[in-house]
């Protein structure tokens, strides 16, 4: 079991590039926090299914289904998913769910 | 009219390699492809071999462009997918030329098959991993069982077990968008798929489709059950002599796997691109025996059906064939009513004509078999060499019939045959003609 506490923002990150180019078969080079998921770097719906999972695996934690579909609700009008769902995002989220579950353990 | 449909290309994925050339020279050679099998363990299993194709044979990231799309194939696809891939660079077919709407897939696909060892291993795996055992000691707890493993297993597996996938991925990686059919009739699954698109082709609505058959079902499901209906051969000692077809000892058939592609055309259109010509498609029919399950009529009404219409769509008499490629299975009752039913169609002609079962070498490919054999047929017109039936030792007083054995042997072929026949009772039949110059 890995702790938690060891998540730096960079070790996220760098594990997401590893994620990443898993799923998405791409040279983890390229893969930046700007890097657009769907449009630079070519993922698929199912892709996402995919990415969303091994992330949970990763991680350890849950992701809701419909987290990162095109229904989610916080993608401004003029925008679709695809033009800003960036690895920067998947990194801030990663974040914020670990966050929350070092809370609940604490609570 | 109907139109008229040609043979342009064609390649295969077998357990001698990649290749039509370890194709041909296998089975020209009357070497046996059996293997003990490597895939899973199968060290206590009742029947330990196949003629399976190992990774040090295939491995799909040599040859598919795509290499996120391979996630999400199962092993059949990824066979059916490389085959195509070779097939269409044996037609030369330019891509960019062809009418995208009129250019088709109907592929002979299994059902179970698409089930692979992957996959299994994931639920199996998830299931083990149960915390409340109560759940597995409780079968009607199905549902809770599942639940908990699709829990464990990434949600995009499920999509390698539908059965029409292999026929999308080949469709999207070529862009044919002409109608896109995927049959799952058993063992006669390549046979009917080639006829389909035979007609389609014949009725003008495609002018080349992508067909034939793949399958894999050297797993742990397929073996298992098709040992537990009793038509598995247990040679495990002498594996290569286990597939013994019309031989007085056989027991049962051996499992193979792969994927036979073939390329049809409309004449014109291949004439028009100066393609090449491998052999006309002329004569299909199918037929149901609409008796039992795994029994066969005991005097193969339903198979005789198959190939008398065949030849009448042909427009050959029985007289007319250089050689049939069997369905010849291995089962004692397969051999014995195919060979009843040769005779019912050819009289006294069906003495004289050279019958040959490559499942002899190559083993059962289940729904991609006839297209394996077809492909035989072929080759054997292209070299004017009929492979052999080996392993062919004691003759059957049932199965009375010429079956080239052990050898193979040279004969002008103009004309050929192919059977396959189906668990369900469904059978195929298809005829082709050498091409020649006078069109």
């Amino acid at each position: 079991m890995s702790n938690t506490n060891e998540w730096t923002e960079k070790k996220i990150f760098e594990k997401m590039k590893i994620i990443l180019s898993e799923a998405l078969e791409v040279d983890p080079e390229i893969i930046k926090p700007e890097s657009l998921i769907i449009n630079d770097l070519e993922a698929e719906s199912i892709d996402v299914l995919d990415i969303s999972f091994r992330l949970e695996k990763a991680f350890k934690i849950t992701i809701p289904e419909q987290s990162f579909s095109s229904n989610s609700q916080n993608i401004p009008d003029e925008k679709t998913l695809g033009e800003i769902f960036t690895v920067q995002i998947l990194v801030d989220f990663i974040k914020q769910k670990l966050a929350e579950a070092r809370a609940h353990a604490s609570s | 009219m109907r139109k008229r449909v040609v043979v342009s290309g064609i390649d295969i994925v077998s357990p001698y390699g990649v290749g039509l050339d370890k194709y041909w020279k296998g089975i020209s050679a009357g070497k046996s492809a059996a293997k003990l099998i490597t895939g899973f363990d199968a060290n206590n299993y009742p029947v330990r071999f196949a003629a399976e194709i190992t990774s040090d044979q295939f491995n799909p990231r040599e040859y598919i462009e795509n290499k996120k799309s391979i996630k999400i194939m199962n092993r059949a696809t990824q066979f059916a997918v490389v085959a195509t891939q070779l097939a269409l660079q044996d037609a030369d077919i330019k891509k960019e030329r062809l009418d995208t709407k009129r250019f088709g897939v109907t592929l002979g696909v299994g059902g179970l098959g698409a089930v692979d060892t992957e996959l299994f291993s994931e639920i199996s795996y998830s299931s083990s991993s149960l915390e409340t055992q109560d759940y597995i000691k409780n079968k009607n707890n199905i549902g809770q069982i599942f639940r908990h493993a699709m829990d464990q297993i990434n949600p995009i597996l499920p999509l390698k077990i539908l059965p029409n996938m292999s026929a999308s991925h080949i469709a999207i990686i070529n862009q044919a968008r002409g109608s896109n059919y995927s049959i799952s009739t058993a063992c006669t699954s390549a046979t009917q798929a080639i006829g389909e698109a035979f007609r389609q082709i014949q009725r003008g609505e495609n002018d080349v489709v992508i067909t034939g058959g793949t399958d894999s079902m050297i797993n742990p499901m397929g073996v298992l059950g098709f040992n537990l209906i009793g038509v598995l051969s247990r040679n495990n000692k002498n594996y290569s002599k286990a597939s013994r077809p019309f031989d007085r000892k056989r027991d049962g058939f051996m499992l193979g796997e792969g994927a036979a592609i073939l390329i049809l055309e409309e004449l014109r259109h291949c004439l028009n691109r100066s393609g090449k010509i491998y052999c006309e498609i002329t004569g299909y029919a199918a037929s149901s025996d609409a008796y039992r399950i795994t029994d066969e009529p005991p005097d193969g009404y339903g198979c005789a059906q198959a190939m008398s219409l065949a030849l009448k769509d042909a427009d050959v008499s029985s007289d007319q064939i250089d050689y049939i490629n069997a369905h010849g299975t291995s089962t004692v009752m397969n051999d014995k009513t195919e060979t009843l039913a040769i005779k019912k169609v050819f009289g006294d002609f069906a003495f004289k004509i050279p019958i040959s079962s490559t499942k002899s070498m190559i083993g059962h490919w289940a729904a991609a078999a006839g297209a394996a054999e077809l492909i035989a047929c072929i080759l054997a017109i292209k070299h004017q060499v009929i492979p052999p039936t080996i392993n062919y030792e004691e003759p059957d007083p049932e199965c009375d019939l010429d079956y080239v054995p052990n050898q193979p042997r040279s004969k002008n072929i103009a004309l050929s045959l192919s059977n396959s026949f189906g668990f369900g009772g469904q059978n195929a039949c298809l005829i082709i003609k050498s091409f020649g110059e006078g069109i």
